[in-house]
């Protein structure tokens, strides 16, 4: 809770005959995050005693069946692709994840079921996937013709007299206007005269030419016109004139487009008849690879296999009784505790309404294994600054609606859906509270209702000063929160010196200016001596950047007011504006509505990102730093993953 | 309202704590923000550490705000006890508001700061925390600015 949940090292030495299914079983159970085992082995030690284990003999096979798998898959989704919902469905009202009930399948029994499988599919699907390529490749060069014929759609030439014939070479072009003077001259050049050159306007300035020429001339030819940006029109083995050439091109694409359709749907068919298999085979064949990978992390001796890894304090008694089980009691299990200087995963726990503000922990980085875990405090603190910056019920209303949408929608699938959704919801709360209390509804529209006035306690816009010094005195308990943390961890990590000498001074100054500030002046000092002595003790030559810090760290919270008032004031704007508008009668009227709803939600969004972008800041910056230690590894259990399939 | 040169002068001073404040503010955002659209545009998941990164240099802005309200309270344009403005202490908070408006260009390397943070984030997502810390760092400054203008505001009896 207070800290990431405490985790015991696990050494499973079990008979190798045994290994597949102790594996399973440990992924079945999900709470042992691997170590490899090969870095402890250049331990001398271990001598001979240990080596590593052995690679997988199926990890090749199982890697070509996932492409292939993962080949076929997409080649149904291309020709009978499944429908997809749009985002804003997505997150509010997705409809259910696609679940099949299914028989596990694993080992060998997966591995031949898939292959045979594999065959089948491409056996069936062989002819219509090679005839569509064929297909596609045919359309794609009458695209292509018909492109160019319908650029010399006008002309009235047997395209047949296109090319070369015995004494003469026919080339066929295309031009701009200003470039037919320039390339009649260089054909004069090339050719000595010999030389026919015919043009046709197309529209859009380009002209069609048609260039005759002696056969020995014709690359001549060719490479000067290619200088002149002259584009040649190749239309090889076509005959008759365009007009009819372009009626037997379209007439085949027609054919053609009805045979890829009949082709698409032989595929499509098999598609619906294979697809939740194959989709099953994937999921199976990835926990099988995690199975198979496994293995290199492990070690071995003559017939022992050696498993190293981390697992919860809580979780070890289950998983020792079912290894012991499955390898029918030949096995050796122990759990240690971690030493200095291993890293140790790091896995979060808190109770469930905390669970979700795991996610705004993490936007930081994972604690260190012997950190602290911040969420709790996290939590209602976020809270607390997010309303106190937004100060307005209604919007409070707003972001608990939105909140409420998320989690009865998209949360319901989704994990971090669901998160955001309780987050926007607890923060909506608190604004509702805070905002009642400061008289704010959509500014002070809302006040008209005189219950709603009698329960504000507190104007923001006229107590001003009142205001900052609330959101100062925050600052310096929430901060003085963060010293205690510090203080208590060190404590109880035993680690005396740096309790005393971090910012424990801080602590001891305050009494000590309040005494004095009260007359007791001896009290005073002596705290203010004490402060002083730690401070220097702790930070020497730093200690002036340590006091100017706190003022600062201090000073910052200001901006809970600032934000606060920020709210406010556009909201009051924004019922003026409506007001004014409200005046000039019917068409006014009309107006002022829609002016009020957009403002205020323009206001509604602006500033709750603002709170909640601030809000985190102040706890990121001048809470964390005082007792936050990051650089935590992720807990990464051997587990299955099963989206798809659901095993009964 | 009757506005003596010793309010107009203490206003000319909050339209400055607010105006260049936002200025700065509004360099040192951009500037984040920017890089920040280049961070998504690769990897779109990485959007909050980019949110929280280009929100740092707001600070300023919000100390700009902050005496702002702080002078027109005093010199009872908002609310606020009224009283006499004698020219001098017009002066004063002039210059209450000039320090805050100066110290606030602070965000511009702010902006800066954050906009290679968001690079190291988008390279190595562990080193958010530490990118945010570097952040802050530039605003210390705009703090002592804020602190001083707080001290000459008390000291002079505009607050």
């Amino acid at each position: 809770m207070l800290r990431p949940v405490r985790m015991k090292k696990i050494q499973i030495l079990a008979l190798e005959d045994y290994r597949y299914e102790a594996v399973k079983r440990l992924q079945e159970l999900g709470t042992v995050h691997l170590t490899d085992y090969s870095e402890q082995l250049s331990d001398p030690a271990l001598g001979d005693l240990l080596r590593p284990h052995p690679v997988s003999a199926t990890i090749r096979k199982i890697a070509t069946q996932n492409i292939a798998v993962n080949r076929l898959l997409d080649l149904f989704e291309r020709y009978d692709p499944e429908p997809k919902e749009g985002f804003i469905k997505g997150i509010f009202a997705p409809s259910p994840p696609k679940r099949l009930e299914t028989r596990e399948m694993c080992g060998n029994e997966l591995i031949e079921t898939v292959d045979i499988s594999i065959e089948k599919i491409e056996r069936e699907t062989k002819g219509a996937v090679e005839a569509l390529e064929r297909i596609e490749e045919e359309i794609g060069e009458l695209k292509r013709v018909r492109g160019l014929l319908e650029l010399i759609l006008s002309l009235e030439v047997d395209l047949g007299d296109i090319g070369e014939s015995e004494f003469l070479s026919v080339l066929l072009g295309i031009a701009a206007r200003e470039e037919i003077d320039t390339i009649r001259e260089r054909l004069e050049e090339v050719t000595d005269g010999n030389f026919y050159l015919g043009i046709s306007e197309l529209p859009g300035n380009r002209w069609i030419t048609l260039v005759i020429c002696l056969k020995e001339q014709h690359s001549l030819v060719l490479a000067s016109l290619r200088r002149l940006n002259w584009e040649r029109v190749e239309l090889e083995g076509r005959r008759g004139r365009p007009r009819d050439a372009m009626e037997s091109v379209e007439k085949r694409l027609e054919a053609l487009t009805e045979e890829k359709s009949r082709y698409e749907a032989v595929i499509a068919g098999i598609a619906r008849g294979w697809r939740d298999e194959l989709q099953k085979y994937r999921e199976f064949l990835s926990a099988e690879r995690q199975r198979e990978e496994s293995q290199n992390k492990f070690a071995s001796m003559e017939h022992v296999v050696v498993i190293a890894g981390w697992i919860p304090e809580g979780s070890f008694v289950q998983a020792e009784k079912d290894i012991r089980e499955v390898t029918h009691g030949a096995c050796v299990i122990e759990a240690s505790d971690p030493e200095e200087g291993d890293t140790v995963p790091v896995l979060l726990k808190n109770p469930r309404f905390f669970r979700s503000f795991e996610l705004l922990t993490r936007l930081y980085g994972l604690p260190a294994y012997n950190g602290v875990d911040p969420t709790l405090f996290l939590a209602p603190g976020f809270m607390l600054f997010f309303s106190i910056m937004l100060t307005d019920a209604l919007y409070g209303v707003i972001a608990l609606a939105l909140g409420l949408l998320l989690i009865r929608g998209g949360g319901r699938y989704n994990q971090a859906i669901r998160d955001g959704g309780v987050i926007l919801f607890s923060a909506g709360a608190a604004t509702i509270i805070i905002g009642a209390l400061s008289g704010g509804w959509f500014g002070g529209f809302g006040l008209r209702l005189s219950v709603l006035e009698t329960m504000m306690v507190f104007d923001p816009m006229v107590q001003v000063t009142a205001f900052l010094i609330i959101a100062l005195v925050i600052g310096l308990a929430h901060v003085n929160i963060g010293v205690v943390i510090n203080v208590v961890d060190n404590l109880k990590r035993r680690q005396l010196w740096n309790a005393l000498t971090g910012n424990l001074w801080f602590l001891f100054a305050q009494p000590g200016i309040a005494l004095y500030l009260f007359g007791y002046n001896a009290g005073g000092l002596a705290f203010m001596v004490v402060s002083l002595a730690l401070l220097l003790m702790g930070h020497k030559a730093m200690a002036m950047f340590q006091i100017t810090g706190f003022m600062g760290d201090i000073l910052s919270y200001a901006r809970l007011m600032a934000l606060g008032l920020c709210t406010t004031g556009i909201a009051m704007t924004v019922n003026v504006l409506a007001g004014m508008l409200y005046a000039l009668g019917t068409a006014g009227v009309l107006l002022a509505i829609v002016v009020f709803f957009i403002g205020h939600l323009f206001n509604f969004v602006i500033n709750a990102m603002g709170s909640f972008v601030h809000g985190l800041r102040l706890h990121y910056v001048e809470f964390f730093t005082k007792f936050y230690q990051s650089g935590g590894a992720e807990f990464t259990p051997l587990a299955r993953n099963y989206e798809v399939a659901k095993i009964t | 309202m009757e506005l003596s040169m010793g309010v107009v002068l203490a206003i000319i001073g909050a339209a400055i704590s607010m105006g260049v404040a936002a200025i700065s503010a509004g360099v040192g955002v951009g500037l984040a923000g920017v890089a920040g659209a280049g961070v998504i545009s690769e990897d779109p998941k990485k959007f909050g550490p980019v949110l929280v990164l280009q929100a740092l240099p707001q600070t300023q802005g919000i100390y700009g705000f902050l005496g702002a309200v702080l002078i027109l309270i005093g010199v009872g344009v908002l609310g606020g006890a009224a009283k006499e403005i004698p020219l001098t202490m017009g002066y004063a908070a002039l210059g209450g508001g000039i320090v805050i408006g100066l110290s606030s260009f602070t965000a511009i390397a702010q902006g800066a700061i954050a906009a290679s943070g968001m690079g190291a984030v988008a390279k190595r997502a562990e080193t958010f925390g530490q990118a945010v810390v570097l952040a802050v760092m530039a605003e210390t400054f705009a703090i002592f600015g804020l602190l001083i203008a707080i001290l000459i505001f008390v000291g002079t009896k505009v607050m």
